[in-house]
């Protein structure tokens, strides 16, 4: 059994580590509101929603592309704060909000440049002139679907995968990270 | 005896480390070569010529080849569960302890008694499949193809699992180069000296290619240390990945390749944590194939005899392997390469009798040569047939004139020109196009960002290679956005590299064969063209021509040309048959990788799995799941005792089941409930918010898809469950419909299965439990939260959660969700806050029981073939609005009211079991297949009841109440009279799930 034996434990294991300290939240434009949705976005985090697929922090949020009009809201979890609702609320009428912080296990690797073999263990070219500091790639690793984005300082690779497959996946990224 | 004396080893060439002295056997008996050997080249210089059987005839075999083209010289490597069949000796690279043994041989590779097939070679012919095998038809499986099996056939694959890993990797280019003769070594240079990230791929396990066999100088140095120098720089440069012992096997699309690397092939076991061999996806910018071009024989009787050897075999033994192919030669060609040949036989001491060349005009030069040395010529002449039978003793020549004459030789080195290797340039649909000035097919159209180089392309002069190589690589690198460097070309010269076409010997005695690991012979391609199978494509599979391990590499050019011969017609309007991937065989366990054993898929565990275990449930895997099928206490023996207690623990108390593997979707957007009303047939937009519904959908064809609820809770939120099986297809059958039949919509839909922890709770004393965990102000009373009501709430202090007053069980049940990381301590606290009930975890084993008590279908009933209406359903289906499978579903097939429907069955004698799949048969009808009447779906022993009961599938079933019918098993021998009855057993006014 791996450390994610129940699978909502931290694996701390040097700079490979599972990020539990986050709460996520998916939100997708409503049809016909992308503009306006937009606006309220810089308004509310000072940057545009991304339409390619880059990740983009702002004060301490990190928005991740994740599909057309579809993004996951990437925030520290605080104390008496519910992050979901209040973009529930903001985002209201605008964009359809989930919170989705269980349904994905979110691994950081915190290296500036992966391993060599990691870089041979996906489908990503992960040379640097190929996936830049905010670069996102949704794809899948031995049969295991993945978002997978260089944070926007390049200190860190981080890779989203379905809960119940981070066991899996942790495994992967073990033996890939070694 | 462990010290060989390598008698055939010259002393002064080849470029093996003669310092590294190597161990290994042959069909058990002791051996050493050197380091840089192969297994052939280690064979040959110990003198051993004969090295397997063929196919069909049991016929000696040699080596014929040095390369990944062999036919011949196929052997079983390693031993025990490391066991490989059909291993090329001419590329298995040698190392220490190596183990290989001669295959197809019944008792020894001397003396083989099935040779005897060679007698009757008559029966064994083209097409004899089809003919001698024919009647009766019955024998065909029982008698013939396991007679068959055992005679043909080649090696034995290992009867252990693999004890080594195989890994999959990806790399990524501008620039990739196939191969790393002259024209790739110079293509990867000069690419890389742009800066271009470049991939150098070869098979072997050094780079040079034909630089390495054949004695050639390159800007002023010997080949070999020329290629030294290049790959040093190579090395130099970061963005330049090496990659020998590596076959690019096939092209894809978007200049995708695939690529094995046999990463320690070359060990007698791997290193710990090190792959046996690795698979590589390489993607290119742009791709350079510079494969060379491999010789072809000349189809001459006896032509298989072990001694008999390509001509560039022979110059790869002499000067990579420093060794002596043979004692006395005689070199026979069409073309240039048979003056190469006796220069460098020769020059390593070895007597040539003879070159015999089909041309009738020499070049002078070559004539002076062989004076020279006392070599005869024979001009417009053949070597009709090989003589000796386990190795050559001699060739007869037949001269122009038409006389005949033997003279002795152990080796015959033949050249019938060169085929590019054009297979992986074709593998995206381009035909190879016939050239008759090189006797050769050179590519045709490239796929896009693919480049050709060298003899890959028909350019058979060093020099030319060299040239051509290096403008390919800078084009490549130019087009992948780097400065051109301009490349120094070194000089060399044009080797010369005439020929003309000569394929078949008609003057030979003996077999003669195309095809050597086939066994396909000259009058096979001869019959199969008077038997009518006159295109390329027919001859193929009528004589197997091409169609062994090796793809024809040394067979498919001189068949289809003796084709062209016999039907008149040209090469180039005869053509060739496609090269697929791979191009050489691509072991199983490489396409795998790790994903073998548990590790083939997922394994996903619910969030309470851990407590689960604890408890000592008993799982059972559905698809990827793990699900808690009974918990088992102490004392309780069988399954069945155990199912029975969690039953009538929630038929008469509380329990709890874990249900997080059910699909969960959120549908939202200001259209959600139309879009819901076009994919289920029943109507979701009415359904009132902080309401649930049942609901049914439908494939496109009009047959059941999948069931589940839908709850709504606001106008614009909508959260949808779908069977555990089935929530990847209807979450892709959703987004299908939400992208492309009605973009014109505004819904969101968000898959969701992962988030929730999900338990059902049912049982009379389902609310009394629930109670006690809700938050104030949570009203749960039957009043305010009555059945089918949903809400959005808060448990166990704070804890966010949803609750669902849905039953599957026919008791008065809850379902609850908790975000994941929950779980465990919801079921936790659920137990413990139970235990004054007597509260029992149920599993899937239960879950099951009470569904079939309660008539509800579920997988074995949802099976792909079943109507809404033949579930018992069809009342759902709204007339008042369209959806998906609606039209189809008024298929006069599927409307027929004769069509089996779901309906309830009991053993006449109660105290029978009943079996799943039995066949209803009328009671008094015979077992035969004309009188089944349906077949029983799901069964359970009901312990509400105290009998076995069943659902099934039963023609007229709605008019068919009380009949008595026979539930035939013949698999489990099952023959018991049932009874029809309604599908709901228990509790059939549903007036548990309202109180």
């Amino acid at each position: 059994m791996s450390e994610l034996a129940n699978h909502t434990k931290t694996a701390r294991a040097s700079d490979l580590i599972e990020r539990n300290d986050v709460t996520v939240t998916n939100i997708a434009a409503r049809r016909g509101a992308r503009a306006s949705l937009d606006e309220l976005a810089r308004a509310t985090f000072g940057v545009s929603l991304p339409s390619t697929p880059k990740a983009v922090e702002a004060g301490g949020t990190l928005i991740v592309w994740a599909g057309p009009d579809q993004w996951l809201i990437i925030q520290k979890e605080e104390t008496g704060r519910d992050h979901y609702s209040e973009l529930a609320k903001t985002f209201n009428g605008l964009a359809s909000v989930i919170d989705v912080t269980e349904s994905r296990t979110i691994f950081r690797i915190s290296q500036a440049r992966p391993s060599p073999v990691l870089s041979r263990s996906m489908g990503i070219d992960f040379h640097d002139a190929a996936f830049k500091p905010g670069d996102v790639a949704i794809t899948h690793v031995s049969h295991l679907g993945v978002i997978v984005w260089r944070l926007p300082d390049g200190t860190a690779y981080d890779f989203a995968c379905a809960r119940t497959y981070s066991r899996d996946f942790g495994d992967w990224l073990r033996k890939a990270k070694a | 005896m462990t010290q060989s004396a390598q008698t055939a080893r010259l002393k002064d060439r080849g470029l093996i480390d003669r310092s590294q002295s190597l161990t290994f056997t042959f069909d058990g008996v002791p051996y050493n070569g050197y380091a840089g050997d192969t297994l052939a080249s280690a064979l040959l210089a110990n003198g051993v010529r004969l090295v397997g059987r063929s196919f069909k005839y049991h016929r000696p075999r040699g080596i014929l080849t040095s390369g990944s083209e062999e036919p011949n010289a196929l052997v079983e490597l390693r031993s025990g569960a490391r066991r490989e069949p059909n291993t090329k000796a001419t590329i298995t690279e040698l190392y220490d302890g190596l183990e290989a043994k001669s295959q197809n041989r019944f008792p020894s590779l001397s003396l083989d008694l099935l040779a005897i097939n060679g007698l009757v070679s008559p029966f064994l012919s083209a097409g004899f499949y089809y003919k001698t095998f024919m009647w009766p038809a019955s024998f065909w499986e029982k008698i013939y193809e396991p007679m068959i099996r055992r005679a043909a056939g080649l090696g034995r694959a290992a009867q252990e699992h693999d004890p080594d890993s195989y890994d999959k990797a990806f790399a990524f280019c501008d620039v990739l180069v196939v191969g790393s003769g002259p024209a790739g070594l110079m293509a990867a240079l000069t690419a890389a000296r742009t800066g271009a990230r470049v991939i150098l791929v070869d098979e072997s396990f050094a780079f040079g290619g034909r630089l390495l066999s054949d004695v050639r100088t390159v800007g002023g140095a010997n080949g070999a240390d020329w290629v030294n120098s290049v790959v040093a720089e190579l090395k130099s440069f970061p963005g330049v990945q090496l990659m020998p012992r590596t076959t690019v096997f096939g092209a894809y699309d978007s200049g995708q390749f695939g690529a094995v690397e046999r990463v320690a092939d070359h060990v007698p076991v791997p290193a710990a944590g090190v792959p046996r061999q690795r698979l590589w996806r390489i993607v290119a910018k742009h791709t350079i194939i510079a494969q060379g071009a491999l010789e072809r024989p000349i189809v001459f009787g006896n032509n298989d005899r072990p001694g008999v050897m390509l001509a560039s075999a022979v110059r790869t033994y002499i000067n990579r392997f420093g060794v002596k192919p043979g004692e006395t030669a005689v070199v026979f060609s069409n073309n240039d390469d048979g003056a190469s040949t006796i220069a460098d036989l020769v020059g390593a001491g070895i007597r040539v009798a003879a070159l015999v060349d089909t041309r009738t005009v020499l070049q002078p030069a070559t004539k002076s040569f062989a004076r020279k040395h006392g070599i005869r010529i024979f001009e417009g002449a053949v070597v009709a047939d090989a003589i000796g039978s386990s190795r050559v003793t001699g060739a007869r020549i037949v001269a122009a004139d038409g006389t005949s004459q033997n003279i002795a030789c152990d080796l015959i080195a033949v050249s019938g020109g060169f085929n590019p290797s054009v297979q992986v340039s074709t593998h995206l649909g381009g035909r190879a196009q016939w050239q008759q000035e090189l006797a050769a097919f050179v590519p045709g159209a490239l796929p896009k960002g693919m480049a050709v180089s060298g003899s890959a392309k028909g350019t058979f002069g060093l020099a030319s290679c060299l040239k051509e190589g290096a403008q390919a690589g800078e084009a490549a690198a130019v087009a992948s956005g780097f400065q051109a460097k301009g490349a120094a070309v070194p000089a060399a010269d044009d080797e010369p590299s005439d020929i003309s076409a000569f394929w078949h010997v008609k003057t030979a005695k003996h077999k003669a064969f195309v095809d050597q690991q086939n066994d396909v012979t000259a009058a096979d391609v001869a019959l199969a063209e008077r038997e009518g199978f006159r295109s390329v494509e027919h001859l193929k599979r009528y004589t197997t021509l091409g169609m062994a391990t090796d793809q024809g590499k040394t067979s498919n050019v001189n068949g289809l040309a003796m084709l062209a011969q016999l039907t008149g017609k040209t090469i180039a309007a005869t053509g060739a048959t496609s090269a697929r991937p791979p191009y050489t065989p691509v072991s199983l366990g490489a396409l795998a990788g790790e994903h073998r054993g548990k590790h083939f898929k997922a394994t996903r565990l619910t969030p309470s799995h851990d407590w689960a275990k604890e408890r000592g449930a008993v799982f059972i895997e559905t698809g990827m799941w793990l699900r808690a099928q009974y918990y088992p206490k102490p004392g309780e023996n069988d399954w069945l005792t155990t199912v029975c207690r969690e039953v009538n623990t929630v038929r008469n108390s509380v329990g709890v089941c874990d249900v997080s593997t059910l699909g969960k979707i959120e549908i939202h957007g200001t259209d959600a409930g139309k879009f819901l009303d076009r994919v289920y047939i029943n109507m979701m937009s009415t359904l009132g918010v902080g309401k649930a519904r049942y609901g049914m959908m439908l494939r496109e064809d009009g047959i059941a898809m999948d069931d589940g609820t839908a709850a709504r809770f606001a106008d614009d939120r909508y959260f949808i469950t779908t069977t555990t099986a089935n929530a990847i297809k209807v979450l892709q059958h959703l987004e299908l419909c939400r992208q492309w039949y009605w973009p014109d919509l505004d819904v969101q839909i968000f898959p969701v299965s992962d988030q929730w922890a999900q338990y059902s709770v049912a049982g009379p004393r389902a609310r009394d439990l629930l109670a006690k965990i809700v938050d104030a102000p949570f009203d749960i009373s039957n009043a305010a939260f009555p059945y089918m009501a949903v809400a959005e709430l808060t448990v166990m202090g704070g804890v966010k959660a949803r609750l669902y007053r849905l039953s599957f069980s026919g008791e008065m049940a809850y379902e609850i969700a908790v975000p994941a990381r929950q779980g465990d301590r919801l079921m936790r606290t659920l137990m413990a806050k139970g235990e004054e009930f007597g509260i029992a975890p149920y599993g899937t084993e239960a879950l099951g029981v009470m569904r079939i008590e309660k008539g509800h279908v579920a997988g074995p009933e949802l099976n792909g073939t079943t109507t809404a209406a033949d579930l018992g359903l069809g009342k759902m289906a709204s007339t008042k609005k369209d959806f998906v499978g609606r039209v189809l579903s008024q298929r006069p097939g599927l409307t027929d009211p004769t069509r089996p429907r779901v309906v309830g069955f009991r053993p006449v004698d109660r105290s029978q079991r009943l079996r799943g799949g039995a066949h209803f048969i009328g009671k008094s009808d015979a077992a035969v297949a004309q009188n089944d009447q349906g077949y029983m779906t799901s069964v359970a022993y009901s312990p509400s009841l105290g009998h076995w009961i069943g659902l099934g599938l039963l023609a007229n079933a709605e008019s068919r109440m009380g009949e008595i019918l026979r539930a035939y098993d013949p698999v489990r021998n099952g023959d018991v009279l049932v009874e029809v009855v309604p599908a709901t057993f228990v509790d059939v006014e549903g007036a548990r799930l309202r109180v």
